[in-house]
């Protein structure tokens, strides 16, 4: 189960995050890329050069994704694709189940049904072949790889009754009939408890299960295969229980939790006791994302969490102190992150990156003590200098501690010289920004602006009393934080201007860039919205949301009931509040947005269209809460470009109008200014 | 000798390719020639019959009104506006009269040869602007005839908006009125296409009920009578009932009724300004929603001259 923890570090060190991180489709990208004679829109949004790369057990191979492929290689030999482009599915997750077994994840792009691939390879020349694969239509997540059971792997399945999500676990011969080994006799758990994570004791046995009661943990045990689950724990209040592993005689149960903690710790859980009965680890700012575990699994050595906008590693143990040694001693003045590691740790795949760098990944071999490249991340950005990203903290008037990311263009001409554009993340609660490389920021940095963004209260891995102080803020305290990051650099940083700023976000962003030129229109210049909400009341009316209680209570705790705060809803709604809005505005939204609908838009470009002030709308076509494709990135963002230049540098010609779009109910499929 | 042979043979072989030709383009200029005149004839009875069913319904209608002139000098005046609405010249000028002046010169002996291969191409594209030139004929017509519908709401009928989209193939949409077997109705088919109509239903609760398509081995239902994608219809109002969104990828469907006021009203706006002038607006969708009063409140505020801070 180490899997786990380094996905988390994976992912959190190779996401680039953001409202427009487009998938690597046809289109997108070259078979071979090769440096472009200049640098557009696309080139900050095209999917990194590799993504989920693994090393196997023995160290000797590492494979990745890249362009819809398989790539399997070593140092000595190159990366060489595997198999031929799958576009047809989205890949989701590559895992060695041996030292010569490949398991894919992925979902097809057409029904979202979730699969597995088998691989097993051979040796051909330098590099490797398929010797047979066995396609698994299981709709589910590998649970465990069990590298020492070549061909064996615990497969997970998703299972939907009465609204609740639980999994049934499966022993699969990953070269057999997924349907013969799924049925509902195989399985290894009974699904009386909705159970969700497992805990695998000896062999196959389970008698270790967690599920969610009303957002509580309940840890499910029995005595024997045949025994039935009872019910020995319930968390104290709404939290999380991540079971990471099993000490090695089975008495403890080490998870990330925050059912004792206001953060996200490493946790023990007594199994005859049933309780936790020690905190490894907590953090004071941040929640744990990761456990590193011993060689053999069976003990904590280490933890991960981000701290200011970055992957930190804190060891648990003297050995593990080391686990860092190399690959810090060979990239001195990077950011390193250790993403997976051989079953003896010694050879490592780490991640690199640093403030004008996008990052590259190398396998490091801690006992030849060599570090070679496996990839560059993003090759065609290497030149072009990405503008480095500083982390600030800083303390509000009621005692919130906020991160705050500044990023600065290259060329900066002098005082006041540069234009800011604030960047609210979406969510709000549970979400966060961090320092990795994120095309948005960098596409706005080498347009010559300034990036202003905020893990204001609400915001994800600062522990509950942090995120819960960001709910029903909306519009409030969450803006006031915003503005109070403003201030602060536009104070600290001679170089910008403040005459010049704007606020752009998505989703939450888009409307709390709404709310702070509702609530400052003297601070700002102008408000851009890609898909955001302008209306609470409106988040409550479609029919998916009207039918489903659990979406419901969750947006009540967050914003307030309809039922009995429908003037407080409506007072910090952009719609009802057109009047106040003062400054042009830019919105887009794709018609296919099932999260935030493309209504949104459309009341507030009417409320604003009636009162005549300047407002331009973009319905973007099959486009939905993000974007796939680059292409629909550089459609949404070349109007953009040109509404941030006439209003922070006064290039172009005012449009002072609205833009009408198609006549249909879902928004329009064209967009003309008139 | 052999050499004036030779040169006789090649001459030969010349003159009978030329001739060859010659009955070939001969062949060509026939077959536009057939096609155009296929064209004015077919498309000329489209007009005519156009004409006729428009007169026919006008005339009928406006004998219901008989009593009422100021309703039918409404009428009158709503299908002038449809009709210029569906921009009956620009479609004819484009599907009509485009199609035979260029068939007219590629079939003209003298400026051009055409390739036969091309004919089949050219008379599909005939055929096909006379397929728009017939579906523009067809929505002016839906249109009156949608307008006399609303004329003759009856008591215990309201007017309802009905729009729905399907992202693609949906070749039935079935809206049922729960408990009641009749009152019902379907739309379809649509294909990546929207349904924007005002319906005149009795007063009840409709739902969302079946989509149905054809696939290769029969036919597809996708029942969501379970899903609650229901409105509800106030007699004498016009009622707002949301938009009916469709979405199918592969063999999974899902649909959802989405509340979009704004847009829909966008719409009336355009569509149906005497309709808003006339009739109340009832959201049968969601009635707490405060946005339909919201806009027609301020509108009317900012049309009195109530200045917009």
């Amino acid at each position: 189960m180490r899997k786990l923890s380094v996905t988390v570090v994976l992912f959190l060190a190779l996401a680039t995050g953001g409202l427009s991180a487009a998938d690597n489709l046809p289109g997108a990208m070259d078979d071979a890329p090769a440096p472009e004679p200049s640098i557009g829109v696309q080139d900050f949004f095209r999917a990194g050069e590799l993504s989920n790369p693994v090393i196997s057990p023995d160290g000797q191979v590492v494979a990745y994704l890249a362009r819809g492929r398989i790539f399997v290689g070593n140092t000595l030999a190159g990366y060489r694709p595997l198999t031929r482009e799958l576009w047809r599915h989205e890949l989701l997750d590559l895992d060695w189940i041996s030292n010569h077994e490949l398991l894919l994840h992925r979902r097809a792009r057409d029904s979202g049904a979730l699969s597995f691939v088998a691989f097993e390879l051979a040796r051909e020349g330098e590099g490797y072949r398929i010797e047979r694969e066995n396609e698994l239509a299981i709709h589910g997540y590998l649970f465990d790889a069990m590298p020492q059971s070549p061909g064996r792997v615990l497969i997970a399945a998703y299972v939907l009754e009465d609204g609740r999500t639980s999994a049934d676990l499966f022993y699969i011969d990953v070269y057999g009939s997924a349907y013969q080994q799924t049925k509902s006799r195989r399985r290894l758990n009974d699904r009386t408890r909705h159970l969700l994570h497992y805990v695998r004791g000896q062999e196959l046995s389970l008698h270790f299960g967690v599920t969610y009661n009303e957002r509580r943990p309940e840890i499910w045990q029995r005595d024997g295969d045949r025994r039935a689950w009872e019910l020995t724990w319930t968390g104290p209040q709404a939290s999380s229980f991540l079971p990471i592993s099993v000490s090695a005689d089975g008495s403890v149960v080490w998870a990330l939790s925050d059912a004792v903690t206001d953060k996200v710790a490493a946790v023990a859980f007594d199994v005859a006791g049933a309780s936790i009965s020690q905190v490894l680890y907590e953090h004071d700012r941040a929640d744990l994302n990761g456990i590193i575990m011993s060689p053999d699994g069976t003990t904590p050595i280490g933890v991960t969490f981000m701290d200011r906008g970055l992957i930190r590693f804190e060891a648990l143990t003297p050995e593990a102190e080391r686990l860092y040694d190399f690959a810090r001693a060979e990239f001195p003045d990077s950011d390193v992150a250790i993403i997976d590691m051989s079953a003896d740790q010694a050879a490592q795949l780490v991640a690199v990156s640093d403030s004008g760098n996008p990052g590259a990944v190398y396998r490091c071999d801690r006992t030849s003590r060599e570090c070679d490249l496996v990839s560059p991340l993003y090759p065609w950005l290497e030149d072009i200098g990405l503008a480095p990203v500083r982390a600030e903290t800083l303390t509000t008037d009621d005692g919130f501690e906020l991160d705050l990311f500044l990023t600065l263009p290259n060329d900066v001409a002098g005082p006041e010289s540069v234009p800011v554009i604030v960047m609210p993340h979406g969510g709000p609660i549970g979400v966060s920004d961090n320092r990795y490389f994120s095309g948005d920021v960098q596409w706005l940095a080498w347009n010559g602006y300034a990036v202003l963004q905020v893990n204001y209260r609400g915001s994800g891995g600062y522990g509950r009393e942090f995120r819960s102080a960001g709910l029903r803020e909306w519009g409030r305290g969450i803006e006031d934080d915003i503005e109070t990051a403003l201030d602060h650099v536009l104070r600290s940083q001679d170089v910008l201007d403040a005459g010049r700023v704007c606020t752009f976000g998505a989703s939450y962003g888009g409307y709390s860039a709404l709310m702070s030129v509702i609530d400052r229109p003297e601070r700002y210049r102008c408000a851009a919205s890609f898909a955001g909400v302008t209306d609470l009341t409106l988040l409550f009316n479609g029919s998916r949301f009207r039918h489903n209680m659990r979406l419901r209570d969750r947006l009540i705790e967050m914003i307030g009931d309809p039922d009995v705060d429908m003037p407080e809803l409506m007072e910090y709604s952009p719609v009802y509040q057109y009047q106040r809005l003062s400054r042009p505005v830019y919105l887009a939204h794709g018609n296919k947005d099932q999260v935030v609908d493309v209504e949104h838009s459309w009341r507030l470009r009417k409320m604003l269209a009636l009162a005549d002030s300047p407002v331009e709308l973009h319905v973007l076509d099959d486009v939905g809460h993000g974007f796939a494709l680059t292409d629909q990135v550089e459609a949404f963002y070349a109007p953009l470009m040109d509404f941030f230049a006439l209003h922070l540098q006064g290039v172009g010609a005012s449009q002072n109008a609205t833009v009408e779009t198609g006549d249909g109910p879902t928004g329009g499929s064209r967009a003309a200014s008139n | 000798m052999i050499r004036f042979t030779v040169l006789s043979a090649a001459i030969l072989l010349i003159n009978m390719t030329t001739a060859h030709a010659d009955s070939r383009a001969e062949e060509c200029h026939a077959a536009l020639s057939k096609i155009a005149d296929e064209h004015h004839q077919e498309s000329t009875d489209l007009q005519r019959r156009f004409a006729g069913r428009l007169a026919e319904l006008t005339r009928g209608h406006l004998k219901d009104l008989s009593g009422d002139a100021g309703a039918a000098a409404r009428f009158r005046s709503l299908v002038d506006r449809i009709v210029d609405r569906g921009d009956l010249d620009k479609i004819r000028s484009a599907n009509f009269e485009h199609v035979l002046s260029y068939l007219a010169e590629v079939g003209d002996p003298g400026s051009y040869h055409p390739d036969c291969a091309h004919v089949e191409t050219i008379d599909a594209w005939a055929k096909e602007a006379r397929v728009k030139y017939e579906r523009a004929f067809d929505g002016v017509i839906a249109d009156v005839e949608e307008r006399i519908e609303i004329d003759k709401l009856g008591d215990g009928e309201g007017l309802v908006v009905v729009a729905a989209y399907a992202f693609g193939y949906a070749e039935t949409i079935k809206v049922n009125r729960l408990g009641s077997l009749f009152g019902g109705f379907t739309i379809g088919p649509l294909f990546n296409a929207q349904h924007f109509r005002v319906h005149r239903l009795q007063a009840g609760t409709y739902s969302w009920d079946e989509v149905t398509r054809s696939v290769p081995r029969g036919r597809v239902f996708h029942d969501f009578s379970d899903d609650e994608l229901v409105f509800t219809v106030e007699a004498g109002r016009l009622n707002y009932a949301g938009v009916f969104v469709y979405d199918v990828r592969g063999e999974f469907a899902q649909a959802e009724i989405e509340d979009r006021a704004a847009i829909v009203l966008t719409i009336l706006e355009r569509r149906y300004p005497e309709l808003l002038e006339n009739y109340e607006i009832a959201n049968g969708l969601v009635p707490e929603d405060d946005f339909i009063d919201f806009y027609l409140t301020e509108k009317r505020r900012l049309e009195a001259g109530g200045g917009s801070g």
